[in-house]
C-alpha cells in the first residue's frame, strides 16, 4: 500500500483543513522569519550609519600638554603613527583624519548649538554618500568658511544655502571665538537622530578654529576590510604604538570614564608626559549604548517565537487528535485490511510534515513578500530611531542558519504534537475502531 | 597767533597723554583685582541671576556663594528654582566640579563655561585675575556717565583665558571696573559686562550688580544681583564635595 499516497489524499480530501493549518504555520514562521530579517537589517543599517557618523571602524586620537598647561586632543603625522598602520597590512581598508568643534550657530536672534565635523570632504565620499541634500546641492569640495549644515539646525535657524551664520566656538584652551560662514547646503543623514546634529567644514577650517598647529588633526580614523576586526586591529596598533610612545590602553580608558569610579578629592594630580599620549577606540565602544536594545529586541523575538511555536504546537495536536477521532472506523478498516501500526504511524506522521512543509515553505515565501515590501517603501521613524534605517528604508537581511533553526525547530515540534495523535491511532485495535462506529 | 593755538592744544592734549605715557597700568590692573578680591577673609553673598533669552524665555534663578579667594575656592549652591535646587559648583584649585542632585554625580566643567546657561561664565564668579591674564596695550583717560575712567585695551597674555581681548573702563577713583567690552581674537565683541552698583563689605569693594549682554545674540542678557554679601569666617567644610551632597539631603 502506498503510505504516501494515502496521506496525501487524506490531505486533499479535508482541503480546507488543510489549508488552515499550512496558512497557521505559514504565518508563524513567516513572523519569526521577518522579525529575524529585519532585525538583521535594522542591525546592519546600524552598524553602518555609525560606521559613516563616526567616519570609520577604529579611531585613533592623542593628548598632548599644551604650553598653558592644558590637556589638549591634538594629533600630529608622524613616522610613528605611519609605521603602525602600516603593520596592520591589509586590515586597514582607508583612513581618514578628522577635528570636531562644538558650536552655536547664531543667525539673526537665533541660534542653535551642533558639532561641526572637520573632514577632507573630498576623500571622504561615504559620507557623501551617506547625506541627503534637502536644500541646495552637495558641493564637490569644501572651501575657507562654508559648510554643510544638518537640516534639523536649519530648519531651527530658517537657514537656506548661501546664508551667512555666526559660529560661536572654543578653542582647545577654551577661548571664545567667533567665525563668518556660508552655508554650502543643508543635508539629512540616517544617524541625524543620534549625531545629527553634525554638520560638516573643511579639516583645515577646523583645525584654525581649534588653535592646532598646521597639519594636526584630532583623530585618525581607520575603516576596516571587516568589521569584525576592530579589536584585533585596535591591540595590535596599541601594542606598535606603546613601544614607542606613550599609550593610554582601551582598558584604562573604560575603567576612566565609568562614573562610578570618579571620586573627588582622592585625586592625585595628573603625571605629565612628554610628547603624544596615544589612545585607539573601536566602533564597538560606541555600539555598546545599543546592546541592551538589541538584547531586547532578541528576547522579544524569543518570546514571539515561543508563543507562535507553542500556537502551532497545539494547533497541529489538536487538529490530529480530531482527525483520529473521525477516522477512527477507517484505520480500524485499515489495520483489519492489513496495515500495520507503523503504516497508520507513517501515515499521519507523513500527514503532518507534508502541512509542515507547506508551512514553511508558504511562510518563507510570505516573509520575503513582506520583507520585499517593507523594503522597498520609506518610514519616517523619528529622528532617534532613523539611525535603524538606510535612507528612510528597512531592509530585510535573514541569517540564513537562523531562519534554517527556526524552520527545523518548528518542524521537529509539529512532528512531536502529531506523534502523540499518530500514536494513539497506530496503537487502535481494529475490532474496537470498527465498533466505534456504532 | 600760531604760538598761542600750539600752546592751547598743548595744554589740552600732551598732560594726559604725558601722564598716560607715565602711568603704570599693569600696576593699575593689579589694583582693579585687589579692590574686589577677598584673600584675606573668606566672603560668602546671595546671588539673584536674571537671564533675558529672547529664544529660550526668562528666568530667574537665586544661589549661594561662598568665596575662599587665599585659596582660589569657591562653593556655589543652587536655592531656586525649586527644580534646580540644590544644583552645586565647587572649585577645587584649578579644578571645577558640577554637582547634580538628581542623580549624586559630580561632573567636571571648565571655568570658562557658561554659568547655569546664563551669559555668566563660570570664572565670573571667583575673584578677578586681570593682572595676570592680560598686558595693557593701550589706553585713554576718558569718561563712562559720571565717572572719569582709564579706558584700557588689553590683550591676554596666554590662550587660558575665554576672552583674547578686552576694553576695559576703570573708576580712576576706586580702581574698579565699570565696564568690559569682550572680543574674540579677531576683535569681534562677544559680550558687554557692565558693574554699575558696588558695595563695601569689611575692607573691599563688592559689584552688587553686574550685567552682562551676549553681543552675539540681540536682546539676550543675563543681569547678577549680589546681597547679603559677608566676610565672616566660613566653615572649611563649605569648600568640600560633602558640603554639596548633605546640602541636598
Amino acid at each position: 500500500m502506498n503510505l504516501i499516497a494515502l496521506a496525501f489524499r487524506n490531505l486533499v480530501r479535508q482541503k480546507r483543513r488543510t489549508s488552515l493549518l499550512a496558512f497557521a504555520v505559514a504565518v508563524g514562521f513567516a513572523a519569526v522569519a521577518l522579525l529575524l530579517g529585519l532585525t538583521g537589517g535594522m542591525s546592519d543599517n546600524l552598524k553602518e550609519n555609525m560606521t559613516r557618523a563616526h567616519g570609520g571602524h577604529v579611531f585613533i586620537k592623542a593628548e598632548v600638554w599644551n604650553a598653558n598647561g592644558k590637556v589638549i586632543s591634538a594629533l600630529t603625522p608622524t613616522a610613528e603613527l605611519d609605521a603602525a598602520i602600516a603593520t596592520q597590512g591589509n586590515l586597514v581598508k582607508s583612513f581618514h583624519r578628522r577635528s570636531s568643534v562644538e558650536t552655536t550657530l547664531i543667525f539673526g536672534s537665533k541660534s542653535a548649538q551642533t558639532r561641526l565635523i572637520g573632514l577632507e570632504w573630498e576623500r571622504e565620499t561615504d559620507v557623501q554618500a551617506g547625506l541627503t541634500a534637502t536644500a541646495g546641492t552637495l558641493p564637490s569640495s569644501l572651501g575657507q568658511g562654508q559648510v554643510v549644515l544638518n537640516s534639523g539646525t536649519a530648519i531651527r535657524l530658517g537657514v537656506q544655502p548661501g546664508d551667512s551664520l555666526l559660529l560661536k566656538f572654543n578653542t582647545l584652551d577654551g577661548q571664545q571665538s567667533v567665525l563668518d560662514v556660508t552655508v554650502a547646503a543643508v543635508a539629512q543623514s540616517d544617524s541625524s537622530g543620534l549625531f545629527g546634529s553634525d554638520s560638516y567644514l573643511a579639516l583645515a577650517q577646523a583645525g584654525q578654529m581649534l588653535g592646532l598647529e598646521q597639519g594636526q588633526f584630532q583623530a585618525l580614523n581607520l575603516t576596516l576590510n571587516d568589521l569584525n576586526q576592530q579589536t584585533k586591529v585596535a591591540a595590535s596598533l596599541e601594542q606598535t604604538l606603546a613601544a614607542v610612545a606613550k599609550v593610554k590602553f582601551r582598558r584604562d580608558t573604560k575603567t576612566e570614564n565609568d562614573p562610578s569610579q570618579m571620586d573627588l578629592g582622592n585625586e592625585g594630580p595628573e603625571v605629565r608626559w612628554s610628547g603624544p599620549r596615544y589612545s585607539v577606540s573601536i566602533l564597538d565602544d560606541f555600539l555598546s549604548m545599543f546592546t541592551s536594545l538589541f538584547s531586547t529586541i532578541q528576547s522579544l523575538s524569543l518570546v514571539i517565537f515561543i508563543v507562535l511555536m507553542s500556537v502551532i504546537v497545539l494547533g497541529i495536536s489538536n487538529t490530529f487528535r480530531m482527525i483520529l477521532s473521525e477516522r477512527t472506523v477507517e484505520i480500524g478498516t485499515l489495520r483489519a485490511i492489513g496495515l500495520r501500526k507503523k503504516g497508520i504511524l507513517v501515515v499521519f506522521l507523513g500527514e503532518a510534515a507534508a502541512v509542515l512543509a507547506l508551512g514553511l515553505v508558504g511562510g518563507a515565501v510570505l516573509a520575503l513578500l513582506v520583507g520585499a515590501i517593507l523594503s522597498w517603501g520609506t518610514f519616517d521613524l523619528g529622528n532617534t530611531l532613523g539611525i535603524f534605517l538606510s535612507r528612510g528604508k528597512l531592509r530585510f537581511v535573514p541569517e540564513l542558519s537562523q531562519v534554517l533553526a527556526a524552520a527545523v525547530l518548528i518542524f521537529a515540534s509539529g512532528l512531536v504534537a502529531a506523534w502523540r495523535p499518530a500514536r494513539a491511532a497506530a496503537n487502535l485495535l481494529p475490532a474496537a475502531a470498527l465498533r466505534s462506529h456504532q | 597767533m600760531k604760538h598761542l593755538i600750539l600752546l592751547w592744544v598743548t595744554t589740552l592734549v600732551v598732560p594726559p597723554f604725558a601722564f598716560a605715557q607715565t602711568m603704570d597700568f599693569a600696576k593699575l590692573l593689579a589694583q582693579v583685582d585687589k579692590a574686589t578680591d577677598f584673600d584675606d577673609v573668606d566672603c560668602s553673598a546671595v546671588v539673584q541671576l536674571k537671564k533675558t533669552d529672547p529664544e529660550n524665555g526668562n528666568s530667574d534663578e537665586t544661589f549661594a556663594i561662598f568665596r575662599r579667594d587665599a585659596k582660589s575656592t569657591f562653593t556655589i549652591l543652587q536655592l531656586s528654582p525649586e527644580a534646580k535646587k540644590g544644583t552645586g559648583y565647587l572649585k577645587n584649585g584649578e579644578d571645577l566640579y558640577t554637582y547634580d542632585p538628581s542623580s549624586r554625580k559630580f561632573s567636571f566643567t571648565s571655568m570658562k563655561d557658561s554659568f547655569s546657561g546664563s551669559d555668566a561664565r563660570n570664572s565670573d564668579m571667583e575673584k578677578s585675575t586681570l593682572a595676570a591674564d592680560y598686558k595693557v596695550t593701550g589706553s585713554t583717560s576718558g569718561t563712562l556717565g559720571k565717572f572719569d575712567v582709564w579706558i584700557l585695551e588689553l590683550e591676554a597674555v596666554n590662550t587660558g583665558v575665554t576672552y583674547a581681548k578686552q576694553k576695559l573702563w576703570v573708576n580712576k577713583a576706586n580702581s574698579t571696573a565699570l565696564k568690559a567690552e569682550e572680543s574674540s581674537p579677531n576683535g569681534r565683541l562677544l559680550r558687554t559686562s557692565l558693574f554699575p552698583s558696588y558695595a563695601k563689605v569689611g575692607s573691599k569693594l563688592i559689584a552688587i550688580r553686574k550685567i552682562y549682554v551676549d553681543a552675539l545674540v540681540t536682546g539676550k542678557r543675563t543681569e547678577m544681583t549680589i546681597s547679603d554679601a559677608s566676610v565672616k569666617t566660613l566653615s572649611d567644610e563649605i569648600f568640600t564635595k560633602a558640603f554639596l551632597e548633605k546640602a541636598t539631603n
